[in-house]
């Protein structure tokens, strides 16, 4: 508990600190120890009435023996026939202050006896205690002539003994006295202790549950505390040793020792049920704590085995389990009739499991062609030919419309796409023609001698824009067919870092024309990817082609191939010439360029044209962009 | 003199072509569709034929299937279509060489010269000792000379080892690391970009377009090649 207050100011650690673990450990178990006895303390204090009785009473009640003991010995020196004492000596050295023994019947006052008179004072202070004792026994009135009472041969005489009280003299009475002071003074004060120990177990316990698997500079709850092993067998490690240890003791009633010893046992154990305690409350915390425990495994086990069972067994099975149960109840309470109803139960029994069988083979039918369906195999046709039941037939006639409706729907969608990207090519087919004479004839214009200037300056910018949409068309038509995957794709084992090579040595002047400089960066380890080479070089030209368009003249442009799990990474960053004030999504849209003036050249298909074709090899191109750094990212599966 | 047959159902462009392939020695004849083109080089002795492919009557892929039964006259197709499966088509039928509208015209030229060398040529050239041929390009390795449809290139060194490699083992792939083994004669550590570098300029020096290399091709991902054949 003081450790715990001192580190309270740093609440969030102490969960994890195990010195504070540790403490509150021991601290569960010792107030626990300290909590039961004083339960059983205090129960027994209430059994023995010493909470309804004042404590004189109390004394009266138990100091029997003692009183018992003392008036045998003084009837014995007075009356008897050997006297080992002296009578003054023997009280002298107990706590009597005053003894009268007298004639029950009469009350007569047979022969007394009392302490010097310097505790008069104390009798008079009331601290002497009456103690009345009645005791039936003989005393011969032949030998002890003053016991005269006429005619009888013996008299019943009443030993009256009064101790000092508090008791001034070490002896077995005033050791008595002791201990029942010690239980009065402390019969209310053993309420405070199990309210406290109590207080204390709950808190610590509560504690140490919520730091179950917090560690040291960990923020996450770690397996430990056994976690591994299985929830129910520990449960039975721990708890079934104690019910038999326990179960003589419940049968038979415990004497006082047998009494301690459970109580020693019950402590020891205590500390593996706390231990248990913990392990559960970590367990619960992981989640799913009932998954790692031998009956769930075993349930589950019994469930994937009979689910794994193709339907139609899996109906006998059921079937012929009902059957077999309801043949053992008729076994068991078989009458009069049950021969002749065996014969007709069994034949009825079988016509059932026919019935039953029948239908779960058609429902295994239409199970099948419902997967198929739901697989995406539109072509699948369910045989309803021999499908008796009306209902059944139905339901496969409706999943067999439904396979067509969404084949025909494929169907169309494959059409339009496919149309939409031939009439693309065909249109292109078409403009080339035109363009072509364009192209030539703006080419003449500028070929032709001509005094006006003016002239060759306007056949340049024919020339330059109807090259440009020479442009335009080839990559709109290999937008389109990347996009609707209309292209072929061979995927072979190709070398990243050769690859990475060849585009800086294809691409070594141009950088340089743009007065950028290229940095690679790739392991010495080759790696390999599934790729088609062509295609993949078109992803690398048209990223390489942006950056010499966009990038900031005189930065560097960095290209690094890396391993990342089971992926090759192969990032392209690069310094933006013209603030990107558009997120990377948009980039990626068709004919989005990142300079919002549009005064390079260019069209906007490059990246979009780079993702599709990049999707199309399996791999996947992703933009981002932190201020003025442009950065691609692709991933390809290594092979 | 070489008679040239221009065949396109567009009169612009037949004129446009005209014009870039006039020169004293071409004698042009033209034509607008596959059956002119038929009778033209059933009259006359052409010696390359430039032809389209989509044409009214007779499309040029047809007109091409019908002149190989009679001729090997060498046939530039010429054509809006740009995918690859037209270009291996028109190959495979047997056309010599192709190219794709809008075409630039100094290429066009180029083509034709070419294929007029290696058509006229091919019956004189004798394969010498120690020499190399892959479609236009031959490499003497006892003169250490290279020539490309009979013109001499001038190489250096360097691309002249890379080159002689790739030709004397052509259609095999060669990664940069083995080129640059084979040709430095060192161990390519971190060297690589120098032979992407080469590659290129020798790719500049003997294409007539290197942004489409006939010969020297990249197999990108894996290494570069000469291509086996005529190299188309």
């Amino acid at each position: 508990m003081k450790l715990k207050r001192k580190s309270g100011a740093e609440k969030p650690r102490l969960i994890q600190s195990t010195a504070v673990k540790v403490t509150a450990f021991i601290l569960t178990i010792l107030m626990t120890v300290v909590c039961m006895a004083s339960i059983i303390i205090a129960v027994c204090m209430a059994q023995t009435e010493m909470y309804t009785k004042p404590m004189d009473e109390f004394l009266n009640e138990h100091a029997e023996g003692i009183v018992y003991e003392d008036a045998g010995e003084i009837l014995q020196n007075v009356m008897g026939d050997w006297r080992f004492y002296d009578i003054d000596e023997y009280c002298n050295k107990r706590n009597i202050a005053k003894v009268v023994i007298s004639s029950e019947e009469t009350s007569r006052k047979i022969w007394s006896w009392e302490r010097d008179g310097e505790y008069k004072t104390v009798n008079k202070c009331h601290r002497y205690y009456r103690w009345s004792y009645k005791l039936n026994q003989s005393i011969d009135t032949r030998t002890y002539p003053f016991f005269t009472n006429g005619n009888k041969d013996t008299e019943d005489v009443k030993v009256t003994i009064c101790y000092i009280n508090p008791p001034i003299i070490n002896d077995n009475y005033k050791q008595l006295y002791n201990i029942i002071y010690l239980g009065y003074s402390m019969r209310y004060a053993i309420y405070a202790v199990i309210f406290l120990s109590f207080f204390l177990v709950v808190a610590a316990f509560v504690f140490l549950m919520c730091a179950a698997g917090h560690h040291k500079g960990k923020e996450e709850v770690e397996k430990g505390w056994g976690t591994g092993f299985p929830l129910d067998l520990l449960t039975a490690i721990v708890f079934v040793p104690v019910v038999v240890f326990l179960w003589p003791y419940m049968i038979y009633a415990p004497d006082f020792s047998s009494l301690l010893l459970l109580f020693v046992v019950f402590c020891a154990w205590e500390i593996s049920l706390v231990a248990f305690c913990m392990s559960f409350a970590l367990r619960v915390k992981l989640g799913k704590w009932w998954r790692n425990t031998v009956i769930y495994k075993l349930i589950h086990g019994i469930v994937r085995l009979v689910r794994s069972i193709p339907l139609v067994w899996r109906t006998a099975l059921v079937i012929s389990g009902v059957f077999l149960v309801e043949l053992i109840l008729m076994v068991a309470n078989r009458n009069a009739q049950f021969e002749e109803m065996l014969g007709v139960w069994f034949v009825t029994k079988m016509l059932l499991f026919a019935a039953v069988i029948f239908i779960a083979v058609q429902l295994r039918e239409l199970k099948q062609g419902g997967e198929a369906i739901a697989n995406g195999d539109a072509d699948y046709k369910i045989d309803n030919s021999k499908m008796l039941l009306p209902d059944f037939k139905a339901h496969a006639e409706n999943l067999n419309n439904i396979s067509r409706s969404v084949n025909i729907a494929v169907g169309e969608k494959m059409k339009s796409e496919r149309m939409k990207t031939e009439l693309i090519t065909n249109v292109s087919h078409d403009i080339k023609t035109p363009l072509t004479s364009i192209i030539n004839y703006a080419d003449l214009i500028g070929k032709e001698e001509c005094e006006n200037e003016k002239i060759i300056e306007y056949s340049e910018v024919l020339l330059r824009q109807s090259e440009r949409l020479k442009r335009l068309i080839e990559d709109l038509v290999e937008a389109s067919k990347a996009s609707t995957g209309n292209l072929d794709v061979v995927l072979t084992p190709i070398d990243a870092n050769i690859l990475l090579t060849q585009a800086v040595g294809e691409y070594e002047e141009k950088i340089k024309a743009a007065d950028l400089e290229i940095i690679t960066n790739e392991p010495a380890e080759p790696i390999s990817i599934n790729a088609d080479g062509r295609r993949l070089w078109r992803v690398f030209d048209n990223l390489l082609n942006n950056i010499c368009k966009y990038a900031q003249c005189g930065t560097r442009v960095y290209l690094s191939l890396e391993r990342d799990g089971s992926d090759a990474v192969i990032t392209f960053k690069n310094t933006s010439r013209a603030p990107l004030n558009i997120s990377a999504d948009e980039l990626m849209e068709r004919f989005v360029r990142g300079d919002e003036s549009r005064s390079t050249e260019g069209n906007g298909l490059g990246l979009s044209i780079a993702k599709s074709l990049t999707e199309l090899q399996n791999g996947t191109l992703s933009i981002s962009i932190d201020g003025d750094l442009f950065k691609v990212v692709v991933r390809f599966p290594l092979v | 003199m070489y008679n040239i047959l221009i065949c396109d159902d567009e009169q612009d462009i037949v004129n446009a072509l005209k014009i870039y392939l006039s020169n004293p020695s071409y004698t042009l004849f033209e034509a607008h569709n596959g059956n002119e083109a038929l009778e033209v080089i059933a009259s006359e002795e052409i010696h390359l034929v430039l032809m389209d492919i989509m044409m009214p009557q007779l499309d040029g892929i047809s007109a091409m299937v019908k002149l190989r039964e009679t001729s090997n006259v060498p046939v530039i197709l010429l054509t809006a279509k740009s995918e690859d499966t037209d270009k291996i088509l028109g190959l495979n039928v047997g056309a010599d060489d192709y190219i794709t509208k809008p075409f630039n015209p100094v290429e066009v030229a180029a083509r034709v010269r070419s294929q007029l060398r290696r058509y006229m040529q091919l019956g004189g050239s004798v394969l010498q000792e120690d020499s190399y041929i892959v479609g236009g390009i031959e490499l003497n390795d006892r003169t250490k000379t290279v020539t490309l449809d009979g013109d001499e290139v001038n190489l250096t060194p360097k691309e002249y080892d890379i080159l002689k490699l790739l030709i004397s083992n052509a259609g095999r792939v060669y990664s940069p690391k083995e080129i640059y083994a084979e040709v430095w004669k060192e161990s390519p550590f971190g060297s690589e970009n120098t032979v992407a570098v080469h590659i290129r300029h020798l790719r500049e020096k003997i294409e007539i377009n290197p942004a489409e290399p006939r010969y020297l091709k990249v197999v990108f991902g894996k290494g570069y090649k000469i291509e086996k054949g005529h190299g188309i």
